[in-house]
Parts: C-alpha cells; sequence; structure tokens
C-alpha cells in the first residue's frame, strides 16, 4: 500500500519541505477576507491576539494528527479509521470527514466568488466564476500529486512575494492609536475569539492523515508542519494589525469585508499607490486557486481510497458537479454566515475532539499489543 | 460531302473548319495520349529500386550489370573500370562525382591500382585478396568492407567509392567524401557578447569536430545511426558516458528507432520526439552553438546532431533552460542574476501586457490612478475601436511583421522597420484610429519577447498572448488571473523525457535548492560545484575537488 | 469488423470533444462580457454637491432634473462634476471653465437621483475616482447621517472622499469657474494638502469620519469652502456632532490650538503684537513639537493636560531696529506667542464645550487611557461629561534663531 498514488505510475514521495508548501496553500483561504469583522466584534481592540494565539489551537490539533499517523506509517487516513474503530464506525468517519472537507470547500468558493463579484467583476454572474475556477481545477488536479505539487512550488515565491508586498504597503496607513487600549476587558474576549479563527487555520491536520505515507523521510514533518503554521500565523497576524490599523475596531466590526475595505483606504497622495484592493483581490485569486485545488485533490483522493480505486481520476470530475451544487445551497449573506460557523465547530470538533479521542485508543492498542 | 457546289478552295467553308478543328483536336488529343502513356511506360521503367534485393556476387559482370540497374538513370553516378595490375584482374569503381574528391580516387586508388610502385610489385606478399588490396594496394586512409549491396550503395551516395573486384564478393568502400558546404560561421539566430563565435554547419563531421575539439575526452560517445527511410540521414548521438543516466540514452534511441518519417530534416524530428506535441512549450531545446552544447552535455544530457541542418537538438530541456545564455556566467555573478531574473519578468510581460493593458482599461480602470486614469481617458476619446479591437489590430500587426522580417531578402530588411515603425504607428495614431498608450505597450511587448534567449520559447507567449487577452477581454483581471494560472498549470503538467518540465524551478528539498540556483539565478561558481539534481546523474559533482 | 467499429468510436469521442471545445468557446463570444466598458465612456465623477432644493416645482418645461422615486419627496439637489474629455491638441484654444461637465438631480435617494443621471448623459456615473463632497450649510445643519448611508454602502465609492460644507450652495463651488484648468474638485481636494502649512482650515475631514461618527458616536470637523470671484478659499472648520448634524463653526485662529489638542499639529504660525514696538507685529513659525495631552479622572470629572513645547523660529520681525538674536526680546516674544497659543487652546476647548461635541478626540484619549471609566461615560459623553470638564495649559515656546538675518 505504500507509495500509492493517483494517475501516476510511479511511486511519488514527497518531502517535508514540499508538505510545508502544501501546508501553507491549504491554509490560505478567502476566510481571511471576513474573519477580521467578527474578532473585532469579540476582542475589539484585542483582535490581533485571538488570531495569533488561535495557532496554538492549529498546532496542538496538528501534533495530534502526526502522532496519530505516526502509528500508521504505512496507510492514509481512510484506511486507519477503518483499522483503528473497525468497518462500519471508520466508514462513517471517513464519510463524515469528506463530507466536511466539501462544506469547507464549498464556503471557500463561495466567498471567493462574492468577493471577486464585488471588487472585480460586478455584473458577471457567478456562474461563469465558479465554472471558470472549477474547471481548471479539474485540469490542474488530474495528473496527480507531483503536477500539483510543482505548480504550488513555482507559484509559492512569485505569489507569496507579491502578496507581502501589497500587504505591507498597508503599513504606511496605520494610526497607532487604534491599538490601545490593549486589554481593556481581560483575557476573556481574546480567548473566545479564538474560535472563530479555527476556520482559517484549518487545512495541516486533515492533510496530514492522507499525506503521511508519502512524506520521506518522515523526520521533518512536525517540524516543517509547525513552521508552516508559524509562518501562516505571521501573515495573518500582520493582516489583522493593518486592518486594525486602518480602520480601527468599531469599522472592522461593522464592515462585511474589512480587509478589502481597509485596502481600499490607502492612499498615499503624489504616488501611484492608491487603491490597493484591487491588486490584493487579483493575487488573491491565485492564492484562493491554490488552496482550493489542494482541498479538491485530497477529497478526490479520499473518495477514491474508499472506494478502492485503482486511480482516482474519474471521481476527480464527478465531485465537481456536488460543489457546485453546494455553492449555491445558502440563498444569502446570513446564511452563509450561519453555516460557516457550523463548520467552524465541527472542524474544531472534529480536530480537537475526535482526533486526540482516536490517539488515545491508538496508544491504548499499542500498549497492549506490547508484551508485558 | 459534296453539299456546296460553289466551293472555293481558297474561302474554306464551314465545313472545312470544322474538320480541320476537329483534326487539331484529335492532335491534341493524340499529344496528350502519347505523353500519357510515356510516363506510363517510364513508371513502369523506373520503378522504385531497392539494392537489398541484389546479391554480391563473386562475378563482376554480375555485379556491374546489377548496379548498372541501380543507377540507371542517374549521370552523375560513375562505374569505371580499371585493371589491377599486382592481381591482374578486373575491377571497377563506383562513385558520385560531386561528392568525391577526385584527388584520393586519381592518385591513391587509380594510380595505385593500376601502376603499383615498384616497391608492391617485387614483394608480393601471399595474403588474401581483400587483404592484400586494403593493406598493401590502396594508401587511402580509411577502407571498409561491405558485404551487401544495400550497403555499398548507401556508401556511394555518402561520397565515399566502391571498389568491385572481379572474383571477390566483398566490395572494398574507400572513404572519399569531399562536400561543399558553409564555412563554419557566426551563429545566425543566437548571438551572445562574450561567447565563442562559431556556430553549427550543415556538415555532421564539421559538427562533431567542433565538438570533439572542446571536450578532448574518450568518454564522449558519438553513436551514429541512419534515420529516414528515403533519405537515410546520418544522425550522431551524442553523450558523456560515465555523468548521464543511461535511462534516458536507451530512451532517446527507443525513439530515434521508431522514427518513421521520410526525410528528418524536412519532418521535423522536434515534433516527432517530443512527449507531448499538443502542448505549444518546447521540450527539446535547438541550438546553433557548440558551446552552449558542449555545456549541457557535460550536465548529463544528450544530444542529438543531424547532418543536413544547423541546428542540434539538447534533450532533455526543461523551462529554465530556455531562459539560460552563456554570457550570465561571463559577467559577475550579481548582474548575471539580474539578468536572468529580468528575462522571466520579461517573459511574463511579453506574455501578458496587451491583456492586462484590455483588462484595466475595459473593467478596471480603478487599478490605475485617477491622473493616469483621466490622461488614458482623454487620449482615447473619440476613437473608434474599443480597446480590445485596437490591441487585436497591433498585436496581429506586430506578428505579420515579425514574419515579414524574418522572410524579407537582406536588402529590403530595412524597409520594415521604416514601414512598421512611421507608418503603422505613427501615422495610425495621428489619424486617430489607435490611441498612443497601445503602441507603446506593443512595442514594450515586442521588445520584452526578443530578450528570451532561445528562439523556440518566443513562439509560445506568441499564441498564448492571443488566448490571454481574449481572455481578458472576456473576463477582465479575473479573466487573465485565470489565464496565467491555466499556463502555470500546464507548465507543471508537461515532462520532457520524462523529467518534469518545472523540475528546476520545484525543488524536492532544502538541498535541491541548487537546481534553482544553476537555472533560475546564478550564484558565486565556487558554489555551482554540483550537477542538477533532477537529471538523476552518475556522477553529481563538476569537478574533482580535491585541492590537497 | 471490431477494427471499424473501434475506428468510429474514436472518431466519435475526438469529436465530442472537438464539440465541447467549441461549444465553450461559443459561449464566450454569444454571451458577451458584462463589465466590460471603455475607459473614456465611464463618467468619472470628481465631485458631488448636495443642496436643499430651492422649490420643489417642476421647473423649466420638461423638468429635466426630476428623479422618478417610488418613495420619499423631492428633497435633495445632487450636483455632480465630470471631467471632460477632449484631444489635448484643441484644448489650447478651448476657452477655461470648458474643462468640466456638470449634471443635477433632484430628489429624495441618493441612489435613485445618481441612476436618474444616467438618463442624462451616456457615461454613467462612476465614482471610484470622487474626490470631494460637499454640503451645503443648510443641509449640514439638518443632519447628514441618513444621505450619506448610500456614499458609504456603495462598493465604488473611497472611504477617503473629503468633505466639505460651504456656506452658500454646494452647486455654485462645483460650477464655479476658477483661474486653473483644473476640474475645480481635484484642485480644492489637492488644497487640503496644505493644512499642515497653514492650520486655518479644519485639515482633512474623509467620509470615513461619518461612519465612525455613525458607529462610535463621534464628533468631527469639517473645512469650509468658500469661492468668490474666480477664487476658492478654505476657511474655519464646521463641527459635526455625533448625528451628523452641523451645530456650529470654529475660528480660524482657535483651529491652532484644536491641533495642538489632537496632537496634529505640524507647522504653522503666530503672530504677535512685536514688544519691542506694539504697533508693528512679529511672527513665531513652528517647525519641531512635542505635545503631550493627558487625561486625569478625579471625582468621577476629567481634567485635561495639555503641555506642550513649541521650537521654531521668529520668523518676521517688523521693528527692524530691534536685534532679533537679543535674548531679552526672545524671551518677551516667547511669553507672547506662549499666550497666543494658550488663548487659542483654551478658545477651542470652550468651543467645543459649548457646542457639545468633541471634535479634538479628547474622547478617544479618555478611552485609551483610562478605559474602565470610559465604557461608564462613553455614552452620554459629549451632552453632559465633556462640558464639564477641565483643561490645565503649559506652553513653552522656545524661538532657536531668527532664521538668517539679525
Amino acid at each position: 500500500m505504500m507509495g500509492w498514488d493517483l494517475m501516476t505510475n510511479h511511486n511519488t514521495t514527497i518531502s517535508p519541505m514540499q508538505f510545508f508548501v502544501i501546508a501553507v496553500n491549504s491554509m490560505f483561504g478567502s476566510s481571511l477576507l471576513t474573519l477580521p469583522s467578527d474578532l473585532a466584534r469579540i476582542a475589539k481592540e484585542d483582535m490581533w491576539m485571538p488570531m495569533l494565539f488561535g495557532s496554538i489551537l492549529i498546532f496542538v490539533a496538528f501534533w495530534v494528527a502526526v502522532k496519530l499517523s505516526a502509528y500508521f506509517p504505512d496507510v492514509t487516513v481512510i484506511d486507519y479509521h477503518v483499522l483503528l474503530v473497525g468497518r462500519i464506525p471508520g466508514f462513517i468517519l471517513n464519510v463524515l470527514m469528506i463530507l466536511l472537507m466539501m462544506v469547507i470547500v464549498g464556503i471557500f468558493e463561495r466567498n471567493f466568488t462574492i468577493a471577486v463579484k464585488t471588487y472585480l467583476l460586478d455584473l458577471t454572474p457567478p456562474q461563469v466564476i465558479n465554472i471558470f475556477t472549477l474547471g481548471l481545477a479539474i485540469y490542474a488536479i488530474q495528473y496527480g500529486l507531483a503536477p500539483l505539487l510543482r505548480l504550488q512550488q513555482f507559484l509559492f515565491a512569485p505569489e507569496y512575494g507579491a502578496f507581502l508586498t501589497i500587504i505591507l504597503l498597508g503599513v504606511l496607513s496605520i494610526d497607532a492609536n487604534n491599538y490601545q487600549p490593549m486589554l481593556a476587558e481581560g483575557i476573556t474576549p481574546v480567548l473566545q475569539g479564538m474560535i472563530p479563527t479555527w476556520f482559517t487555520y484549518t487545512g495541516p491536520e486533515i492533510l496530514i492523515g492522507f499525506l503521511f505515507p508519502f512524506i520521506n523521510p518522515k523526520k521533518g514533518v512536525l517540524k516543517w508542519g509547525i513552521f508552516s503554521i508559524s509562518v501562516t500565523a505571521c501573515i495573518y497576524v500582520m493582516i489583522t494589525l493593518i486592518v486594525q490599523g486602518i480602520l480601527g475596531p468599531t469599522e472592522t466590526t461593522n464592515t462585511i469585508v474589512p480587509t478589502m475595505m481597509a485596502y481600499r483606504y490607502i492612499e498615499i497622495p503624489d504616488t501611484f499607490i492608491e487603491r490597493l484592493d484591487g491588486y490584493l483581490m487579483t493575487i488573491w485569486i491565485v492564492i484562493s486557486f491554490t488552496s482550493l485545488i489542494n482541498w479538491l485533490y485530497f477529497i478526490a483522493f479520499g473518495i477514491g481510497q474508499m472506494l478502492k480505486l485503482e486511480s482516482s481520476r474519474p471521481i476527480v470530475v464527478l465531485i465537481i458537479p456536488f460543489i457546485y451544487y453546494l455553492l449555491y445551497v445558502p440563498p444569502n449573506a446570513y446564511a452563509i454566515q450561519i453555516i460557516t460557523q457550523w463548520v467552524n465547530f465541527a472542524s474544531l470538533f472534529w480536530g480537537l475532539g475526535i482526533t486526540p479521542l482516536l490517539l488515545a485508543l491508538a496508544w491504548l492498542k499499542a500498549k497492549r499489543k506490547m508484551p508485558c | 460531302m459534296k453539299k456546296n457546289n460553289s466551293s472555293n478552295l481558297n474561302c474554306p467553308d464551314d465545313n472545312t473548319i470544322a474538320k480541320l478543328r476537329e483534326l487539331k483536336s484529335s492532335i491534341a488529343h493524340a499529344r496528350q495520349v502519347e505523353s500519357d502513356m510515356e510516363a506510363i511506360t517510364r513508371s513502369l521503367k523506373e520503378r522504385s529500386m531497392d539494392p537489398g534485393i541484389y546479391q554480391l556476387t563473386d562475378s563482376l559482370d554480375t555485379n556491374v550489370a546489377h548496379l548498372e540497374e541501380i543507377f540507371a538513370d542517374s549521370n552523375d553516378i560513375h562505374i569505371r573500370e580499371l585493371f589491377i595490375m599486382p592481381l591482374k584482374r578486373k575491377a571497377v569503381i563506383v562513385f558520385v562525382e560531386s561528392m568525391t574528391d577526385q584527388a584520393i580516387i586519381n592518385g591513391h586508388i587509380m594510380q595505385k591500382l593500376s601502376m603499383p610502385p615498384t616497391t608492391v610489385l617485387s614483394n608480393p606478399i601471399p595474403q588474401p585478396t581483400y587483404e592484400y588490396l586494403k593493406n598493401t594496394l590502396l594508401t587511402a586512409a580509411s577502407v571498409t568492407a561491405a558485404y551487401e549491396m544495400d550497403a555499398a550503395t548507401k556508401r556511394v551516395l555518402s561520397g565515399d567509392t566502391a571498389l568491385f573486384v572481379d572474383g571477390l564478393s566483398t566490395v572494398l568502400i574507400i572513404a572519399t567524401r569531399k562536400v561543399d558546404s558553409r564555412a563554419v560561421s557566426d551563429p545566425q539566430v543566437e548571438s551572445d557578447i562574450t561567447g565563442p563565435r562559431d556556430g553549427f554547419t550543415e556538415e555532421l563531421r564539421v559538427n562533431i569536430t567542433l565538438v570533439r575539439r572542446r571536450i578532448k575526452n574518450p568518454n564522449l560517445v558519438v553513436k551514429r545511426v541512419t534515420i529516414g527511410q528515403r533519405s537515410e540521414t546520418d544522425v550522431g548521438i551524442i553523450y558523456f558516458r560515465g555523468i548521464v543516466n543511461m535511462k534516458l540514452v536507451q530512451e532517446v534511441e527507443q525513439r530515434l528507432k521508431d522514427l518513421n518519417i521520410d526525410d528528418p530534416n524536412v519532418s521535423g524530428m522536434k515534433g516527432l520526439l517530443t512527449d507531448h506535441p499538443f502542448s505549444p512549450f518546447p521540450t527539446i531545446l535547438t541550438t546553433e552553438r557548440p558551446d552552449k552544447f558542449t555545456a549541457a552535455l557535460l550536465m548529463g544530457k544528450v544530444g542529438i546532431i543531424v547532418d543536413g541542418t544547423p541546428y542540434c537538438l539538447i534533450i532533455p530541456a526543461m523551462f529554465s533552460d530556455f531562459f539560460q545564455a552563456n554570457d550570465d556566467y561571463s559577467e559577475n555573478w550579481l548582474i548575471g542574476t539580474l539578468t536572468r531574473i529580468s528575462r522571466y519578468i520579461n517573459a511574463f510581460l511579453g506574455l501578458s501586457f496587451p491583456a492586462l493593458y484590455v483588462a484595466i482599461i475595459s473593467f478596471h480602470p480603478a487599478f490605475l490612478p485617477t491622473p493616469l486614469a483621466l490622461l488614458i481617458g482623454t487620449t482615447r476619446e473619440g476613437l473608434p475601436f474599443p480597446t480590445f479591437i485596437e490591441t487585436l489590430i497591433m498585436v496581429i500587426i506586430l506578428e505579420i511583421m515579425q514574419e515579414a522580417g524574418i522572410r524579407l531578402p537582406k536588402n529590403v530588411g530595412s524597409a520594415v522597420s521604416i514601414v512598421g515603425g512611421l507608418v503603422i504607428g505613427d501615422a495610425a495614431v495621428r489619424a486617430g484610429l489607435v490611441s498612443p498608450p497601445i503602441v507603446i505597450v506593443t512595442s514594450f511587448t515586442a521588445i520584452a519577447s526578443f530578450t528570451i534567449v532561445h528562439h523556440n520559447m518566443g513562439l509560445p507567449l506568441r499564441l498564448l498572448r492571443f488566448m490571454l487577452m481574449i481572455l481578458g477581454a472576456s473576463f477582465g483581471m479575473f479573466g487573465v488571473t485565470m489565464g496565467l494560472l491555466a499556463i502555470a498549470v500546464h507548465l507543471a503538467t508537461l515532462e520532457s523525457f520524462g523529467e518534469p518540465y518545472l523540475a528546476t524551478l520545484a525543488p524536492r528539498n532544502f538541498a535541491a535548492l541548487r537546481d534553482v540556483k544553476a537555472t533560475a539565478i546564478i550564484l558565486p561558481p565556487n558554489t555551482m560545484d554540483k550537477r542538477p539534481a533532477y537529471l538523476e546523474t552518475e556522477d553529481s559533482l563538476r569537478q574533482n575537488n580535491d585541492k590537497e | 469488423m471490431a477494427k471499424s467499429q473501434e475506428k468510429n468510436a474514436m472518431l466519435t469521442k475526438r469529436w465530442r470533444k472537438l464539440l465541447m471545445g467549441i461549444l465553450f468557446l461559443l459561449t464566450l463570444l454569444v454571451t458577451g462580457c458584462w463589465d466590460r466598458k471603455e475607459i473614456e465612456n465611464r463618467g468619472y465623477v470628481l465631485g458631488l454637491a448636495i443642496d436643499h432644493v430651492v422649490s420643489p416645482e417642476p421647473k423649466g418645461l420638461y423638468d429635466l432634473n426630476e428623479t422618478p422615486q417610488s418613495a420619499g419627496q423631492r428633497k435633495y439637489k445632487l450636483t455632480l462634476e465630470m471631467p471632460k474629455f477632449s484631444k489635448s491638441s484643441e484644448t489650447k484654444e478651448v476657452s477655461k471653465g470648458q474643462s468640466h461637465l456638470i449634471w443635477s438631480g433632484e430628489g429624495e435617494s441618493m441612489f435613485a437621483i445618481n441612476r436618474m443621471i444616467a438618463t442624462k448623459t451616456y457615461f454613467a456615473p462612476f465614482f471610484e475616482d470622487i474626490q470631494i463632497l460637499i454640503f451645503s450649510e443648510a443641509v449640514a445643519r439638518e443632519g447628514v447621517g441618513d444621505i450619506v448611508d448610500f456614499f458609504l454602502r456603495d462598493a465604488e465609492m473611497r472611504r477617503r472622499v473629503k468633505i466639505f460644507v460651504t456656506p452658500g450652495r454646494a452647486e455654485d463651488i462645483l460650477k464655479a469657474k476658477l483661474q486653473v484648468e483644473e476640474a475645480n474638485s481635484t484642485f480644492i481636494s489637492k488644497l487640503t494638502a496644505n493644512t499642515a502649512k497653514a492650520p486655518y482650515f479644519a485639515g482633512k475631514a474623509e467620509l470615513a469620519q461619518f461612519s465612525q461618527a455613525i458607529r462610535s458616536n463621534r464628533s468631527f470637523a469639517v473645512p469650509i469652502v468658500v469661492v468668490e470671484d474666480k477664487e476658492v478659499r478654505l476657511i474655519k472648520g464646521a463641527i459635526f456632532n455625533k448625528y451628523c448634524k452641523m451645530v456650529g463653526e470654529i475660528g480660524e485662529l482657535e483651529i491652532l490650538g484644536g491641533k495642538i489638542l489632537r496632537k496634529t499639529l505640524k507647522e504653522g504660525i503666530v503672530v504677535v503684537p512685536n514688544p519691542a514696538n506694539p504697533q508693528h507685529i512679529a511672527t513665531f513659525e513652528i517647525y519641531e513639537k512635542k505635545i503631550k495631552v493627558d487625561s486625569h479622572i478625579q471625582d468621577d470629572q476629567v481634567l485635561f493636560t495639555v503641555e506642550a513645547v513649541l521650537i521654531g523660529n521668529l520668523g518676521e520681525n517688523m521693528a527692524h531696529e530691534q536685534d532679533a538674536v537679543d535674548p531679552v526680546f526672545t524671551k518677551t516674544v516667547e511669553k507672547a506667542v506662549a499666550a497666543e497659543v494658550t488663548r487659542s487652546i483654551k478658545a477651542a476647548f470652550s468651543k467645543q464645550q459649548q457646542l457639545k461635541a468633541d471634535v479634538t478626540d479628547l474622547g478617544g484619549l479618555v478611552h485609551r487611557q483610562h478605559p474602565e471609566y470610559w465604557k461608564n461615560v462613553k455614552d452620554r459623553w459629549d451632552e453632559e461629561v465633556f462640558p464639564m470638564a477641565q483643561l490645565d495649559v503649559d506652553i513653552k515656546i522656545s524661538i532657536r534663531r531668527p532664521v538668517i538675518t539679525h
């Protein structure tokens, strides 16, 4: 079962550094566009703190997931669910996990479409944007993990370079008064605010289950995974700080997409730096796309493994109509908010509830196997 | 027939005219029948001749009869009889008069066979005929044997002389090839500032010479194969034994063997050897420069030289190879890095600048700062075409001019630049057909795409430019971004002879970042001591680092 | 038979792909590009002016300004200024004042008026580049919070639009023929950049302030723009309270003090009677400042302390018999300037208290320094607590040198 890969004949192994690239790409989704508004509502002036400390939750979940995968170094998560808890419960767990991933993808894509429509293309019907994105995603996913990885590595430096440049230009417009007073209400709002950040950070703890058997050498997985989460956390905190500095907590609460609003606000007179939101949105398309193809690939891979298929290529095309349908289920912005909250809780529960349970179960089983 | 009574012989009446006309058409028809018959008889007579059906015999007369049948209608292939004095036997030499060195034939074959020097005559050493001829009588440097008529005729057609001796069923082939070819000159298409100035020519031997004089190592292997069903072209596969991965060599040889074409020059071997014939991106590098060729060989790649073309193929070729020029290494490494990175940026701009222009102007003027937007708006006031059509026209004109510049004879070439620049650009603006910014955009795009080192990479850019423009005109920046992503996805899935196209830009781990060092950017010379990882070469150190 | 069947199957497979590809491409061509609008066909709105409607009766034969709206009255008049695109070779001869176009509409819904204007001009209004927004004083005094909702909600508008108030009709500012060739809006918006040099008007006020006022109950000040005789000028400041209603003005000389309270003073000059010769004057130029504003809570009352050190030059000494380097003279000038600055600060402070609007954001200071206290008072800050606050001022002036001559 080792080295099983879709669609290519030779065994693909990836290195921990390549896992870093996949993890970072899958964490950056479109949720960052709307997240500061929730954080500002809960934590006001301290809105950057929950973003920073929320990463700790993911660290824990990731560590648990790695340790769990380490008990089954040759199989993917689909198989070890079955191995751990039996066929039927394992199957149910797998189905739940795949469903969760699909809803996450649906929310990402929906938010992405709304953002593109609002800030780039006003009148284009959203179906066009979706068809384009999903169609290109099918093309990208078909050939297996290796081209996907190459694409992400190839795009990594220019994409994030441009992204960071635009983000850092925001520093020029911040107003230091917006950061005070710190910790006025105490630590409780910060802790409360950590919950909605889970959705922005979700990614590596689910994907490691799929990728663990393919990573070679296994030594650096934990190190590179933690590194990827920290890098993402840095960038997120930077964005939150800048948004807070530009808009201030009350404004952020009241804007639906505060990140774009903040970057619209930047203006340095007598230079050409005005209205950075357009450029930001363009780069965001690339970032969202790389995130999307990661998730879609692993959904197809998971289903393929569940059905014990030799190659998951047909699944890729089959799941797209499902995703497309999911996209249009929520009728308005309020429904999206509710669904996002639900998904947030569900994946939080998965990462910090079910996975540690499984880890405990695996540890017990391993202990029992060893002679006393 | 005797209808008219008043038949005047001087004045032809209608009947006669009709009959004359009939006669004329019959004559024309007969002529046509005659030429048709001639064509049919000739095609029956001059059928495709496969020399392999003839066997070599001892009897000279039979052989000569067969030869005359094989070379029936060509007047430049001579079959000359002579008498070998020491052996007292008749012989025949066959050669193509335009491809052979007459001096060798006269001096070393004819003279030595008909009038051998007295030393030979006075010391007859009993040997088998073939060895006697080869070792003692003939004083030419290269003498080989052919056992089949097929092989013998091929050698004759390559410029060698075939010697048929009565009573000997082996044919002696003496190397006398002397073909007029172009002198070694500057490479036409690729130019470097500080690189060597010799370029490959059409003659296979000269090309191999240019390679061997740079690498004087017996491990440099040159394998000759013949490709092409009808043209029987010599092709050389060159690789460095001990460095190259033998799997690659096997793959190349296999593919060459599987080639089923008439003539490799014309049919385009590149298209047939490549992994992805439908992709616009080249996966095989063609070069005219021997220094590039040898550098690639030393890196562990395989080269193919085809007789008759000055362009040689390097396999496998990665995306970043098309942006490399040897100049980068001759300057300071910082400058080299900057130049190389700027090439990538130029390629990107050359590809997407018109599309970005169309997208921004038509869909998102918000991307531009206000004064610039108003300025462009002012220049576009009153123009008859929307931006997309305008850009399309300019880019099509650009393509036409580029193509015309290649095809025009040299003395008319300067007219193209005058016509293109002044008339089309300036006059069109002044007439109010196009706006000034689009002229700037187009010329910038053209210049940016010329900085790409290899011409074959410029071609997919030209094609994809159109696709991106159409996407940009339909969906704005979203469309352009999606188009660029689609191109990136396509590049990520391409493979060149088993190696991924983007291998150099997608390193496997930190240690493999040295690939990026060597190909995408340049670092100080003493850090580049390893060969690229993706080629999986057998010997990864570039030079022997024992400096004790 | 099997082989030909196979061949048939292959052909149809390839044809299918080809057909799909062609269909896809055709959809692109047939449906068109929804968002495409050429750059010269957009109506760049540079300035927007909002007035009351003079009289709600129809004007002219066809009443071009009427906005069809199914609810609301004909209350406001919205005027837009757009630049006129003309080829540069022709503008030299065209008389000035022709470089912009003015469109107006009357109604109550800003959105509806906006769309109505699209029936007057084919370049539909495009707000991405808008520079200024002018209210007439009458409208401002009535309260503009509800009017600006459209501007805040629309994705195209910029939050950085500069706001102005004018005592007369706002549309006159846009329609005026100025000496310069630029559109009026651009000119006026660039004028605010000089607030650092000339703190005689209330600095930059942006649309974002409205949003903050509505959400976080902050008051703010807006410069007043007047136009007369082909000249435009920014003066004073209009004070808006947290309900976005204009409640009064702050004079030009008090603005210096207000800026010190806000800690945004950059440069400025103070003119005082010359101690050497009271018939003449002396001028002090500020180029460096250290301002500290603190709040102290004592028995539920707020005390503000301002400590500032202003360092500068003696810019102008009109009594030239007096040696400007003389330290005694310098000291008296310093004292006079300090007195003037203190007066300005106190005047600004009391004006705000009088109008019950805290435009210098002293409330924000309290929030940052005493968050617990602020939580209790923030809802009644402007009306009750702020007017009771005390102020202690301590200004030190230091004149380094009289620039280059004695």
